[in-house]
């Protein structure tokens, strides 16, 4: 019986350890190993050296990139959380019927199917000189001569990002303030407290660990989105994926970009940990 | 009265305003699959079918479409078939490193796509296996992993555990267990998991851009097209795809009020 | 009675090998990594129902795309269709393999000065048969300019703020090179790329966008975004024509880079018999014609130039005018120090 209740075990277990093992701990093992290689024309050899290390130390344009993608990130993360937020609350206690709820909620993830390119694409024929947006502020007068201050430029990819990342804000927002029992509610307003301060002091703080987790997964998303500044920002949109594909890419310089990406995947692990400790927080002060 | 009224219009007025930030691109999107020029500028010139017609005819693009849904329902596949028992060996076995297990399994749900496309890039390379779309597969089934896995996790959690033990004390094998009792629990995180992976594998951009050899997505197909200007032939696939997930739509909550009727 | 009837069986057996040997040459598959344009059905339709080879193209967004996709390991690709910068280091790092010339009759037709060019031959042995060539030319909308830009510091000129586009590469650094005086822009030292650095962190205000693709240029120059800019000649203003948007390209004071484009073999290719085939097309009137046709690019061959351009297009492509060919400063390939170009253009964007 123990015996195959062993094997069971391990059959149960096996797939998933060894893909794991093989597809992700080896692919960052050997990633780590090649951010010590070396380039040299006309690819890169293997040596072991910290010279891609101080490369990205002490050249300032790394640090600015990695600064102005936080900086994007940041944003983007924070629109979407105001625009997916109330548009959760909605969902979750101002839509009665089901299936219209559904439906709603649908309508969210749905664009997830419409090519990202294509999307943030489009993003262009609004925003454009001759675009939409400025056809129509022509039109109603608020123009006189078209903007150009709407495409190729920071805007216009924080814009086109939290366009195309909000599903992912909505989704978990939506798992936890579904999770809100409704007495909870009612019996804070039965206790008298106003709708607002209901919202303050039970409904907000509940929902936190959906904010932390849609904030955390739009965050990184746009951390390291490489189309985006391709697509609608201008001479000052370059964000760190850009860089780390350049390497790969123009520089063929594989170590320096292995470097880089282990420098990403720091930030972005300090980032879930602080996170992490955030979710934590809101769930041990409410549940 | 009046301030629920004024209220609701508030409410009404503001998710409007949202659903009409999140469809005006795809509305867009739409119309210009019609507009005669195949520049994508405004103003719009005129009414065509021309874009669909050249569609139908476009070998390199439906090749593409298929492409993905390989890509997409495969890795679906593959991933359900790793991320149920990840989620499973999670939530009910102790075994060493757990832990290191845990975190390694869901770090690329958080993980910019463009590091796991280029760690898997570096292992194929070392490996000498060639890319292509299998290898696309396997990025794209590690990738998504953590959608699978997060999900299942969460619901086995609220499983209550008395269920499995009373079915193991009536003698029913783990097997028998598994389909006759876990499974149809976790059925809708199982399906809505794998809707998700699903979507988001076929619409991949940054592991695919590292992974694929010579055979082309649909994304990387649009990405290569628009090196010499995109054509609102590309529009009408994507305006094909908004139709399909409109229905899609439809079906889901259809199905949802049957499953509801039914419980009834 | 018996003997004849394995006689039969045997001849018909190697009649039999024979003709699937046959066929197996015949139909072969070509798998090409290339610019768009260079795999135009118009010319690939032929190709393949002339010889049975199955051509499958995939596209490069830029010429630093070749190396990375053969790095990552081969068996991928038969034929590469890179710029003379980059060709070099294909060879030296192996992922190329010599031509034998003797299996590609016109390529004695072709310039001299191509067929010698320094990046195809290693070690006297030849490694890229040259398909078609340009400049790197400026152009601009004709309706907004009264006095025609004559020089590259109208890219420079704080009037045109907003109105201005440069390729996203390290073809930037030529550019501003030149502005600053230093025309051994292949050779440049650190401070010399530095001062370009400088010359274009101080342009930077003024650009609209660096474009990265052909059709993002003919977007920005029809949805009126912008209005000056350096091109691939013959390119973009052909597909600017179409849409009844006239831009005029021109040749700075400051000279303008030259670009030549060859196709190689990728190295232990298993479909070498179709690669060949593609290399003799590619420089024939049909392949020659058609990449003048759908990309307006110049023959290497002019021999087979001759046989489809009128007189006015032979010339006005510069197809009789070697001295032109001498006057564009052409691609060459920067070795150990493209990384630091590389880097200098990056840290331009960082800014």
């Amino acid at each position: 019986m123990n015996g195959a209740l062993r094997l069971k075990r391990a059959l149960v277990l096996s797939p998933p350890l060894l893909w794991t093992f093989l597809f992700m701990f080896v692919p960052y093992a050997i990633l780590l190993v090649y951010s010590f290689w070396q380039q040299k024309y006309p690819t890169f050899v293997p040596a072991f050296q910290f010279g891609n290390y101080v490369q990205i130390f002490t050249d300032p344009q790394y640090f600015r990139v990695i600064l102005r993608t936080l900086k994007i990130a940041f944003f983007v993360s924070l629109g979407a959380a105001l625009v997916a937020y109330p548009y959760a609350y909605f969902l979750v206690f101002r839509v009665r019927k089901p299936g219209l709820r559904l439906m709603l909620y649908m309508a969210v993830v749905a664009p997830l199917w419409v090519s990202y390119l294509l999307r943030a694409y489009t993003w262009k024929t609004i925003l454009g000189t001759t675009g939409i947006l400025n056809s129509f502020l022509m039109s109603t007068g608020i123009l006189s001569e078209p903007s150009s201050v709407f495409l190729y430029n920071q805007t216009a990819m924080i814009v086109t990002l939290i366009y195309v990342f909000i599903p992912f804000m909505v989704m978990p927002i939506y798992a936890v303030l579904e999770k809100i029992p409704h007495s909870l509610k009612e019996a804070s307003a039965d206790l008298g407290v106003g709708r607002v301060r209901t919202f303050l002091s039970v409904t907000l703080p509940l929902s936190i660990p959906g904010i932390v987790a849609g904030f955390t997964m739009t965050f990184c998303l746009t951390f390291g989105d490489f189309i985006a500044p391709f697509l609608v920002g201008g001479p000052d949109g370059q964000m760190i994926a850009n860089v780390i594909a350049s390497q790969f890419g123009a520089s063929l310089n594989w170590p320096l970009g292995a470097a880089l990406a282990l420098v990403m995947l720091m930030i972005v692990l300090s980032i879930i940990t602080v996170s992490d400790k955030f979710e934590r927080l809101g769930q041990g002060r409410f549940a | 009265m009046s301030r629920s009224l004024s209220e609701r219009l508030a409410w009404v007025v503001g998710i409007t305003l949202i659903l009409a930030f999140l469809y005006l691109p795809i509305a867009v999107l739409v119309a210009y699959s019609f507009n005669a020029s195949r520049s994508l500028t405004w103003p719009m010139t005129g009414f065509t079918l021309e874009w669909y017609q050249k569609l139908a005819a476009n070998e390199a693009l439906i090749d593409a479409f298929y492409n993905s849904l390989y890509v997409a329902i495969s890795a679906t596949t593959l991933t359900l078939i790793i991320g149920v028992p990840a989620a499973l060996a999670l939530d009910r076995i102790d075994f060493p490193g757990k832990g290191l297990f845990r975190k390694l399994i869901l770090l690329p749900i958080a993980l910019p796509g463009i590091i796991t496309g280029i760690s898997m890039l570096i292992l194929f390379r070392s490996l000498g296996i060639r890319l292509s779309l299998e290898a696309v597969i396997v990025g794209h089934a590690t990738a998504l992993l953590a959608v699978v896995v997060t999900q299942v996790y969460a619901r086995l959690q609220r499983l209550p555990n008395s269920l499995q033990e009373a079915s193991e004390d009536l003698g029913a094998s783990g097997l028998q267990t598994f389909f006759l009792i876990t499974l149809p629990n976790i059925k809708t995180a199982v399906i809505g998991s794998g809707m998700l992976a699903f979507t988001l594998s076929f619409d991949e951009i940054p592991v695919t851009f590292f992974l694929t050899g010579r055979d082309n997505t649909l994304p990387m197909f649009i990405w290569s097209t628009m090196r010499r200007g995109l054509t609102p032939e590309i529009n009408a696939i994507g305006s094909l795809i908004v139709l399909m997930s409109i229905v899609l739509i439809f079906v889901s909550v259809r199905l949802q009020r049957n499953t509801k009727t039914q419980q009834k | 009675m018996k003997k004849r009837l394995t006689l039969l069986a045997q001849t018909s057996f190697s009649a039999l090998c024979a003709v699937s040997i046959a066929s197996g040459a015949m139909a072969g598959e070509l798998n090409i990594l290339t610019w768009e344009g260079y795999a135009d059905p118009s010319v690939i339709e032929p190709f393949t129902a002339a010889t049975g080879c199955e051509v499958s193209a995939t596209y490069v967004g830029s010429n630093d795309d070749f190396a990375p996709k053969l790095a990552a390991g081969g068996g991928v690709f038969d034929i590469v269709t890179p710029s003379i910068d980059s060709t070099y280091a294909l060879i030296e790092a192996g992922f190329v393999q010599p031509i034998d010339v003797s299996r590609v009759p016109a390529f004695k037709d072709i310039y001299e000065q191509f067929r010698t060019a320094d990046g195809i031959l290693k070690d006297g042995k030849v490694y890229g048969v040259p398909y078609a060539w340009g400049a790197i030319p400026f152009m601009y909308r004709k309706d907004k300019f009264d006095t025609p830009p004559t020089s590259i510091k109208a890219l420079w000129d704080p009037a045109l703020e907003g109105r201005i586009s440069l390729w996203d590469d390290k073809s930037a650094l030529y550019v501003a090179a030149r502005l600053n005086g230093n025309m051994n822009i292949y050779e440049l030292s650190d401070a010399e790329l530095a001062a370009a650095v400088d010359k274009l962190v101080e342009q930077r205000p003024l650009v609209r966008k660096y474009w990265a693709t052909a059709g993002e240029l003919v977007d920005l120059y029809k949805s009126d975004e912008v209005w000056i800019s350096n091109t691939w000649g013959g390119y973009q203003s052909g597909l600017l024509a179409a849409e009844n948007i006239e831009v005029v390209e021109f040749i700075p004071e400051e000279g303008a880079e030259g670009w030549m484009d060859s196709n190689m073999i990728v190295a232990d290719t298993p479909n070498e018999e179709c690669a060949y085939q593609f290399l003799n097309m590619a420089i024939s009137a049909q392949g020659q014609e058609g990449v003048f046709k759908v990309n307006g690019y110049s023959s290497t061959n002019p021999v087979a130039a001759k046989e489809f351009m009128s007189d006015s297009e032979f010339s006005a492509l510069h197809q009789d005018d070697p001295a032109y060919l001498d006057s564009l400063l052409l691609w060459e390939n920067l070795g150990d120090r493209l990384p630091v170009y590389t880097n200098a253009w990056n840290s331009v964007k960082s800014q």
